[in-house]
């Protein structure tokens, strides 16, 4: 890998915090999504010469950095989430303890249920509901039919609600 | 963010999990920005190609020493296939004086001698051979004259022998005896 030129750099380091949300969605915390981050970025510089379609940098982007987020979490997956590994750092909030608990509980139960929904239905739902993309831009960032798309994330919501309730 | 783009009915999310998601969202990207990435990619991004320069994939640190291990072992196998044959190609040894080796062994020159002073039980053998073939011709041209004359006329080939006419081409001449008591007798000898 070379290190890349300003103008490359540039326009890709524009897209940072939409590859950061993705990262954050199928990691346990902000700094394992700082790295998987870091290594998407990496990546894409790496790989910038597969370039066909300038006009899609930001789908192209997203789509390394999903690879990048299911090779890491298929490389975890072994491990229960800890509520240690989702906060790490709680001596700066604010807020009241038992608050702070009491989100701090839901966070990892929500990252626990996200973990134990299947892979082509969680990364339908991190891609949606942490990236923000559309239908239209998750289709073509996972290469499927908008209809699959949503009939995905719809059985991925109804999974981790119930995921929710159970605890 | 439950919008739904085809017109097909979506199950909203729960908005507890809307909320969790949001307020992640929220504090991470607020460390994200404070994190200084931008720089910390540009250095990593010019790190990166000198550690790799030091630092072997592990590709090469596995098939490096694999390949160095086969090559060792097939110059090795080489050098043994080699010498071995080298061994087998030498020029072989005069036959005519292993020949007279073994001749110079008792064993052997005693079994040399007994072949050449007794040629009497080779003649018995061969007169005992020849009776009995005689025997069988004899015997042979009976069942031919029994056929001429009482072949039945059903065409029915195999030749009918009586009892007697058996027992006389087995045991009429006692030639078939002589033979099996003479190769008795040599046997014996050896």
């Amino acid at each position: 890998m070379t290190a890349p030129d300003d103008g490359l750099f540039r326009e890709l380091i524009r897209y940072k915090e939409d590859v950061f949300r993705v990262c954050l969605g199928f990691s346990r915390n902000v700094a394992d999504a700082e790295d998987l981050c870091q290594d998407a970025f990496l990546k894409a510089f790496a790989r910038a010469g597969d370039l066909r379609q300038p006009g899609s940098l930001r789908i192209w982007l997203l789509r390394i950095a999903r690879t990048t987020c299911l090779d890491h979490s298929r490389r975890m997956r072994r491990n229960p989430i800890d509520l240690a590994d989702v906060v790490p750092d709680t001596a700066a909030d604010p807020r009241s303890p038992e608050i702070v608990s009491e989100v701090n509980e839901s966070l990892r139960r929500l990252k626990a249920a996200v973990q134990s929904l299947p892979k082509k239905q969680r990364e339908v739902f991190v891609l949606r509901e942490y990236g923000g993309l559309s239908y239209e831009d998750l289709a073509r960032v996972l290469k499927l039919r908008p209809g699959t798309v949503m009939s995905r994330l719809n059985r991925a919501r109804r999974a981790l609600t119930a995921a929710m309730k159970e605890e | 963010m439950n919008e739904n783009d085809t017109g097909k009915p979506l199950l909203d999310m729960p908005e507890k999990v809307r909320l969790i998601i949001q307020r992640e969202t929220e504090d991470g990207l607020r460390r994200f920005r404070a994190g200084n990435f931008d720089s910390r990619l540009q250095a990593v991004g010019r790190i990166r190609p000198e550690e790799t320069k030091f630092a072997p994939s592990p590709f090469s640190r596995v098939w490096i020493p694999i390949f160095g291990l086969a090559v060792g072992a097939i110059v090795i196998i080489s050098a043994v296939l080699w010498v071995s044959r080298a061994k087998s190609q030498l020029p072989a040894a005069n036959p005519v004086t292993i020949d007279a080796a073994l001749d110079a062994l008792p064993g052997f020159r005693t079994l040399s001698l007994s072949r050449q002073t007794e040629p009497a039980a080779n003649e018995d053998i061969s007169r005992a051979t020849a009776a009995m073939s005689a025997a069988l011709a004899s015997a042979t041209r009976s069942a031919a004259t029994w056929k001429e004359t009482s072949a039945p006329p059903s065409g029915n080939l195999v030749p009918r022998y009586s009892l007697e006419q058996k027992m006389k081409i087995l045991f009429g001449d006692k030639t078939i005896e002589q033979a099996l008591s003479l190769f008795k007798e040599k046997f014996k000898e050896v």
